[in-house]
This record gives C-alpha cells, structure tokens and sequence, in this order.
C-alpha cells in the first residue's frame, strides 16, 4: 500500500505538472498522507521502510532523470540520493523502536500514575511496577492481557542488534529448514509454519518475519524457488519499462514493487494470510504484465 | 468502434459475461454472509464454502476483465478473451501458475504426510487464490488500460482495492467472533 502510494504521489505529481493543476496536487499529497498513515498505523515498521527506501530512492532517479542536482554528476547525485535513503531507512529501523517505546513508556506511565491515584489496590493488583515510568525510566508496561515475564520478554523483543529479534529467527529458521528435507522438498504447509517456527526458533510468533523464508517453510525449496523467478521477471520488466526510451509516468512503477520487497526482507506479506499488502502486490504483478503487453502491442 | 459497426454475434457474448460477473459478485456477496452470520455446521463446510468462494472470484476476474478488455479494444466478441489470454502468458505469469500450482502439491503432499490438517492449509489456499484471480486481473486492465489514461488506471485501481478491503474489513470487523473469524481472520 505504500508502494501503492508512492506510485501513486510520483505519478499523479508528474501528471499534474504538465496540467498545472495546483489542487489535483494537492490532493494527490493529501491521499498520499492519507494512505501513508493508515499503512503504518496497520502494518508494522517494515512497512515505514519500505516507503522510505521506495520514497528515496524515487528521488534519486527523479534527480537523475532530471538532472535537477547538476553541477553534480548525475551518478555522484543518485549516490547521494540512495545513501540518505539507506541512512533513513536504518535510522528507521534501529529508531523507531526505541522511539515507539519511549512513547509507550510515557503514556501508558501517565495512564498508569492517573490509575495509581484513583485506585492504589487495583492497581497492585496487576503487579504494579515501583517506578511508575516518567518518559525517562526503563520501565516496560505491559501490554493488556500479558503479565509473565516471558510474554513480557517477547513484547520487548531481542534489541536492535538481533533486528528485534529477526535475526535470530532467521539464523533457526534456515538451520532447521537445512535439517529436514521435508522441508526441503514440500513445506510444512501455510497453516503450520507458526507452529513449526515456535518449536525451531524457540518464540512466540506466527511466522518468520520474512516473505523467501515463509514460502521456503511452508511450501518447499521449489516453491522459493518459482517466487524468486516470478519476482526477478516483475523487478526486470518494471525496471525495463521504467528507463524505455519514452517511459511517460512508468518510470515510478519499480516504486511499489522496491517498497514491498523491502517490507518483505522483515515481514510477508503472502502465505499464510493476505491482508492489504498481498493484495496491492498482485494488483501491482498485473499492472505489470498489462504494461509490458501493451508496450508489447505497440511494438 | 461504433455501435453499427459491431458484429452482433458479439452482443450475446456480452450479455454472458455480464451476466456471468453479477452471478459471480452476489454469490460472493452470499457466501461472506452465510460465513458472517449463519452457523457452521462444520469444518467441511467451511473448506466448501471457501471453494465457492475460489470459484465465484475466478469467474468475476475474469468475466469482468474480459468485459472491460472489449470495451478498451472496441471489440466485442471472443477476441477478447483471447488478447487477455495473450496478456496473461507471459514468463512471469507462468512463474506465478506454476507457483500456484506448487503450493497446492506441496500442501497436499504435506497433509498426506500428516505433517498439515486439510481443513485449515486447504481454506487458505482457496482464499488466496481467490484473492489473486480477483486483484491479478484487475491490475492487467489497468496496467492494459494506462497508456491512454494513466491517472485514471491508477485512481480506478486505488479505488478498487480500497473498495475490496473496505468490504473485507468491514464484515471481518462486524464478524465479531462469528465463523467468519475463523475463516478470514489471523491465527
């Protein structure tokens, strides 16, 4: 959906400059706002880094095409570009975990103060911490409902040098996968791979934070295999199509696909559940393929 | 192309996939109900209604795309379900069947393993797959469609997809805890 934004944004602002309609761009920004921030208040912080690389990167080739950074060269311009990309899209990463966190603390620490004051007992009740956070304690409230200390382990998740815990995910998920070659061959079916994660990678999860492993788990090596192949056709043909000699508004499209292959690199999208990024990807799979027939057409 | 100009063998052929898409749309529209609000007698009635499901949405993707194919193309008979065709073979549309395909082996492979329980990898399987057949064909129209009008493919498509998961949304989040849930929702 963020792709979908973006792509949206990009072309609609290229479309509209040549009309000069100052309210189309506005509105294409304000549906671009829009979009953007029921994408993030659904999805997770996968999802903020996908538009951002996506969002990035589209500025650097916008600057490259036209050449809107010269005196610079134009490949010292989109290295630029991708590398304030990168650096956001990390910031993003390693940040904003600990920034959602910070605001956790401080809410739910006022929530939970107010709480304290009108009623002390029930509040001990619930296993009262003895710092009620002020925005500067270390204290982690716990979510509704969770009040172990290993549910609450699982909420704080494994830090920023294990990926929120993805890493380690992964590193289980690609040995226990190597050991069995029922995995190998077929998967262990869509259903089960929460099951088969939390007996491998030891945590509570429901999959394994990454499209290629999901697929590899739940439908085997030739499975990945056929994604892998179906993905490089999409990335090439929406790259070919962006930089043709005539591109018109196409040169945004490896916008969407960039976006969602990044938020796939920590969470999926497919297998297992379809929920709004699914869907925008084989909207945008067929957008593809109906662009390269009808370029195909013309030839 | 005019309307005297058309051949009128094509107008039957019309009128089919019309028809064919407001079937195929009210049996979607029915079986989301009968999965929201009547009971479940059991877990092969789920995987049932889910096979309708899979059906109703293949034959709304294509019957629509086949309709909207004519009117870009100004034709009006079987030409259109052949350009479609032709549009859809492409190397990665193959990748994506063959795919497909896989995931329906390997899951059957792995429920004949007993490693996976037929009810619940099967249902997902079909409501994935109905979800494609619906989203894969309406992105090949536009995407067919946005060189005459770009702007308006890309309005028509996030219209679209903001209309299917609204109504998707909107009977998984009135669903409560009903079978629906069961069926549409998260594990």
């Amino acid at each position: 959906m963020g792709g979908y934004a973006a792509f949206f944004l990009v072309a609609g602002i290229w479309r509209f400059r040549s009309a000069g309609s100052r309210v189309g761009r506005a509105l294409l920004i304000a549906a671009f706002a829009v979009n953007f921030a029921a994408f993030v208040s659904v999805e997770s912080r996968a999802a903020v880094l996908g538009v951002t690389a996506a969002l990035g990167t589209g500025a650097g080739a916008a600057f490259w095409r036209r050449g809107r950074l010269s005196p610079l060269p134009r490949a010292v311009c989109s290295a630029v570009c991708c590398a304030v990309a990168a650096a956001v899209f990390l910031g993003v990463f390693y940040g904003s975990r600990t920034a959602v966190l910070r605001v956790q603390n401080r809410v739910l620490g006022r929530i939970y103060t107010a709480a304290a004051e009108k009623a002390p007992e029930a509040v001990e009740g619930s296993g009262s911490p003895d710092r009620p956070g002020n925005g500067s304690t270390s204290y982690i409230a716990p979510a509704p409902g969770v009040s172990g200390d290993r549910e609450r382990r699982d909420l704080v998740g494994g830090g920023a040098s294990t990926l929120g815990g993805r890493s380690k995910i992964w590193r289980c998920v690609i040995e226990g996968a190597a050991r069995d070659r029922h995995i190998l061959l077929h998967g262990t079916s869509m259903a089960n791979v929460g099951d088969w994660v939390e007996t491998t990678a030891f945590k509570r999860n429901f999959h394994t934070h990454n499209q290629l492993l999901e697929v590899l788990v739940a439908q085997g090596l030739p499975a990945l295999v056929l994604f892998l192949l179906w993905l490089v056709w999409l990335a090439g043909k929406s790259f070919s199509l962006a930089f043709s000699p005539s591109p018109g508004a196409e040169w945004a499209l490896p916008l969407p696909l960039l976006s969602l292959i990044t938020h796939n690199m920590a969470e999926m999208m497919l297998v297992g559940r379809t929920h709004f990024v699914g869907g925008f990807f084989f909207l945008i799979a067929g957008y593809t393929a109906g662009l390269t027939a009808e370029r195909r057409s013309e030839l | 192309m005019n309307a005297a100009s058309r051949p009128p063998a094509g107008r039957g052929f019309v009128f089919s996939l019309r028809f064919v898409s407001v079937f195929a749309a009210a049996h979607i529209l029915l079986v989301l109900l009968q999965t929201n609000f009547l009971p479940l007698s059991d877990d092969w009635n789920v995987v049932w209604l889910s096979l309708e499901l899979l059906l109703a949405a293949g034959a709304l993707g294509i019957s629509a795309v086949c309709l909207a194919y004519a009117r870009v193309r100004g034709t009006q008979s079987l030409d259109s379900f052949s350009a479609l065709f032709r549009d859809i073979m492409t190397p990665g549309t193959v990748f994506l069947a063959l795919w497909v395909l896989w995931a329906y082996i390997s899951c059957f492979l792995a429920i004949r393993e007993g490693r996976a329980s037929f009810y619940h990898n099967v249902r997902f399987l079909f409501y994935q797959t109905a979800d494609m057949l619906v989203l894969f064909p309406l992105g090949l129209y536009l995407g067919r469609k946005s060189r005459t009008s770009l702007l308006k493919a890309v309005y028509d498509g996030a219209l679209a997809l903001f209309t299917i998961q609204l109504l998707w949304g909107f009977l998984r989040f009135f669903g409560g805890k009903a079978a629906f849930s069961a069926f549409f929702g998260r594990r």
